[in-house]
């Protein structure tokens, strides 16, 4: 009976480091099946990130280029003024 | 009882090896024979090979003389079987011969003897676990301690031995009858003759029909009480009854005149002579203690000679007949004297003694290690619960260590979709940048051709027509110039959107440039730009990158315009953890408190604060003094 009881009592414990050794090994594929994919996150986050710099000087480009337009019809519109004022002595001639 | 002994001796014989299948055979013939029994004897005795050969010849002879009634021989030979089965395994016959030997002694009346071969066999009997054997040295100890006088015991272990024949699942009538026998023949002498009538008459409850024939020796113990109660004529008529048994038994068997039949008849006529004196009937008692004389002179029984001639004293006195009394008197004490000495009481008790001393010491020493066996059953318990313990702590440990490994595989999904959908959210999200920023390119693209063709026909106008209109020259070069400046910065900022990181000594050449251009438009001015070595390969994102840029510029073009300053100085450099830029001028200087900002001087300050640093301008009026901290 006692000779039973330690033979159940040495395989729990082989079952037992069986199992940690298994948790251990599927902690570390697991673990080294992440690392690609958040090596993966990364790059795109580094992307998404770069692409929204991008982006954000795009819409203060944006910004400038209204304002850009607004000055150069103001200034084309001088333009126009001036020529008009150049011309309109001529047509009264 | 006899029929069982040599039931067992010729057992004994053919269990014996193959060998010694002749001297077993020789043997047989010389213990059952009633006539050639000597001749076989002798012819066994020539065969004879081994140590066992010979223990089984002397062995035969013993149970031969022993139910022949030749005393000594038995004894003799009895005493050489023994020596020599005392180193063999033949406990069986050891056993035999213990028994017949106290049987001898008995008769012989020298019962310290038989008693110590009886405790002796039963020792050995204990020792081999031979509980028949014990119940047959019980019933001979009752036996002796009954011809010894001694009741008491004979009733104990008379009790012993009924106890264990009653107990057995087959009942064996010869050793039960036996076994009521000796009790009842003890209680009888022990003047208890109503305790004797109740197991002598039990003894009818195990024999019917023929088997009766084996209840002589009860039939002669019943008239016997009956005698000692003075009941003569119902006594008369068991003792008649008995003695007619005998007779057709000694008919049944050929003729026989062993032992027993001498034994037998001796009691009956004994018995039946005091019936008759009893009865005063002096003629008739004469003849039958004739008789009587005969058969116990032959049986030589100690105990019966010693009756007989106490019941003849006691006939010869109440006829008067002194002279004979006495001298059957003298008989009769010289037969008792040397049966019931006090010397072979003390040897009888010492023999109990050593017997009950041996068999305490064998219970203690069996008690004692009944403790140690149970000792080790419990320390084996304990260890079993200690062990079971271990085992439900591995049993819980492998539940936990199941449960953890599940809780962990359901994690590492969670963690895995997690991820997954992170990954196809910010894929999605990347895509539409892409999509964007393609469109923002094409939009640069097309802004960029446009303000070029603004440029080109601005340039083309002005060189076609001869313009004398120094107001319209003015207005179209502003448009022109301001075109080319709006190129630059649309170029400075795809510089900066493709750039992803933005090293100091990037802006540094970039700044260069500007400088230059700067330099070229107002040659008065002195530029001074340096950049510590140290911070030559620190990164910017375009972001902040662009918004240092922006800024300097912003500075440089404002003290260009405004400050009228003779030196314009560009430092920067590492001070502690920080990154400082001061861009100062030897200008004018304008009241800060007192002056609106500008949306250049604002933009400036917004794009500092948006990539996290602290923007601060002094001015006096010996210039201005602009320190960025990153």
């Amino acid at each position: 009976m006692t000779f039973l009881l330690i033979t159940v009592f040495a395989v729990q414990l082989g079952f037992i480091l069986f199992l940690r050794n298994k948790i251990t090994v599927e902690r570390n594929q697991f673990q080294s099946k992440l690392k690609p994919l958040e090596a993966f996150v990364h790059q795109l986050n580094e992307e998404h990130k770069k692409q929204s710099l991008q982006l954000q000087l795009s819409e203060d480009l944006k910004t400038k280029m209204k304002e850009v337009n607004i000055a150069l019809c103001k200034n084309v519109f001088e333009l126009n003024y001036q020529l008009l004022e150049d011309l309109y002595p001529k047509k009264e001639s | 009882m006899k029929n069982f002994y040599y039931f067992i001796a010729i057992t004994l014989l053919f269990s014996v090896e193959a060998n010694s299948q002749d001297i077993k055979k020789t043997l047989i013939k010389a213990f059952t024979s009633q006539d050639s029994s000597y001749y076989y004897f002798k012819i066994a005795k020539k065969s004879i090979k081994t140590i066992e050969d010979e223990a089984q010849y002397y062995f035969c002879k013993n149970a031969r003389c022993c139910d022949y009634n030749q005393l000594d021989s038995s004894i003799v030979y009895g005493q050489r079987a023994l020596k020599l089965l005392q180193n063999s395994n033949d406990i069986n016959s050891l056993l035999t011969v213990y028994n017949n030997l106290a049987k001898v002694y008995r008769k012989q009346g020298q019962y310290d003897k038989a008693i110590d071969y009886s405790l002796q066999g039963i020792r050995l009997a204990e020792k081999e676990k031979k509980e028949n054997w014990i119940a047959f040295f019980n019933a001979m100890l009752s036996l002796t301690y009954h011809d010894f006088e001694s009741y008491q015991k004979g009733v104990f272990y008379g009790k012993k031995a009924l106890k264990f024949w009653v107990n057995q699942k087959e009942k064996n009538p010869d050793m039960i009858s036996n076994a009521l026998n000796a009790i009842a023949i003890n209680f009888d002498d022990w003047n208890k003759p109503d305790s004797a009538l109740f197991y002598h008459k039990k003894v009818f409850k195990y024999y019917k029909g023929k088997d009766t024939l084996y209840t002589g020796e009860t039939y002669n113990n019943i008239g016997n009480t009956l005698l000692k109660q003075k009941k003569f004529k119902e006594a008369k008529k068991w003792i008649s009854s008995a003695l007619k048994i005998n007779d057709k038994n000694f008919e049944i068997n050929n003729g026989v005149k062993d032992n027993d039949y001498y034994y037998e008849r001796a009691t009956n006529y004994t018995n039946l002579a005091t019936i008759a004196y009893e009865l005063d009937d002096f003629n008739e008692a004469e003849k039958l203690f004739e008789k009587a004389y005969l058969y116990a002179k032959k049986s030589d029984n100690a105990e019966k000679l010693r009756d007989f001639y106490y019941h003849r004293a006691k006939f010869n006195k109440k006829r008067n007949n002194l002279s004979k009394a006495v001298q059957d008197q003298e008989s009769y004490i010289k037969i008792r004297d040397s049966v019931f000495d006090v010397e072979r009481a003390e040897t009888f008790s010492e023999l109990e003694a050593k017997y009950q001393n041996e068999k305490k010491e064998k219970q203690l020493l069996q008690s004692k290690s009944e403790i140690r066996e149970r000792e080790i059953e419990i320390e084996n318990k304990n260890t079993q619960f200690l062990i079971l313990g271990l085992i439900s702590l591995a049993l819980l440990c492998i539940i936990y260590l199941v449960y953890r490994q599940q809780k962990l595989k359901i994690k590492q999904q969670e963690q895995e979709f997690k991820l997954k959908s992170a990954i196809a959210k910010i894929e999605t999200q990347n895509k539409l940048q892409e999509q964007r920023l393609t469109i923002s390119r094409d939009l640069h693209d097309n802004i960029g051709s446009q303000l070029t063709f603004i440029i080109s026909s601005v340039d083309n106008i002005k060189y076609a027509f001869d313009i004398q209109n120094a107001k319209l020259d003015h207005k179209l070069s502003g448009i022109s110039d301001f075109a080319k400046s709006t190129i630059i910065e649309l170029r400075d900022t795809i510089w900066a959107m493709n750039k992803s990181q933005i090293t100091f000594e990037d802006l540094q050449t970039r700044i260069h440039n500007f400088v230059d251009k700067a330099k070229e438009a107002k040659s008065e001015i002195q530029f001074n730009f340096a950049v510590g070595a140290e911070l030559k390969d620190l990164q910017f994102s375009s972001i902040e990158g662009m918004n240092i840029y922006r800024t300097i510029q912003e500075a440089i073009n404002n003290s260009i315009k405004y400050a009228v300053a003779k030196n314009i100085d560009i430092f920067v450099e590492k001070i502690k953890d920080k990154i400082q830029i001061v861009i100062k001028d030897d200008g004018k200087g304008f009241d800060l408190a007192n002056t609106e900002k500008g949306n250049g001087l604002l933009n400036m300050q917004k794009r500092i604060e948006e990539i996290k640093g602290e923007f601060i301008m002094q001015s006096t009026e010996s210039g201005t003094n602009i320190t960025i901290s990153l």
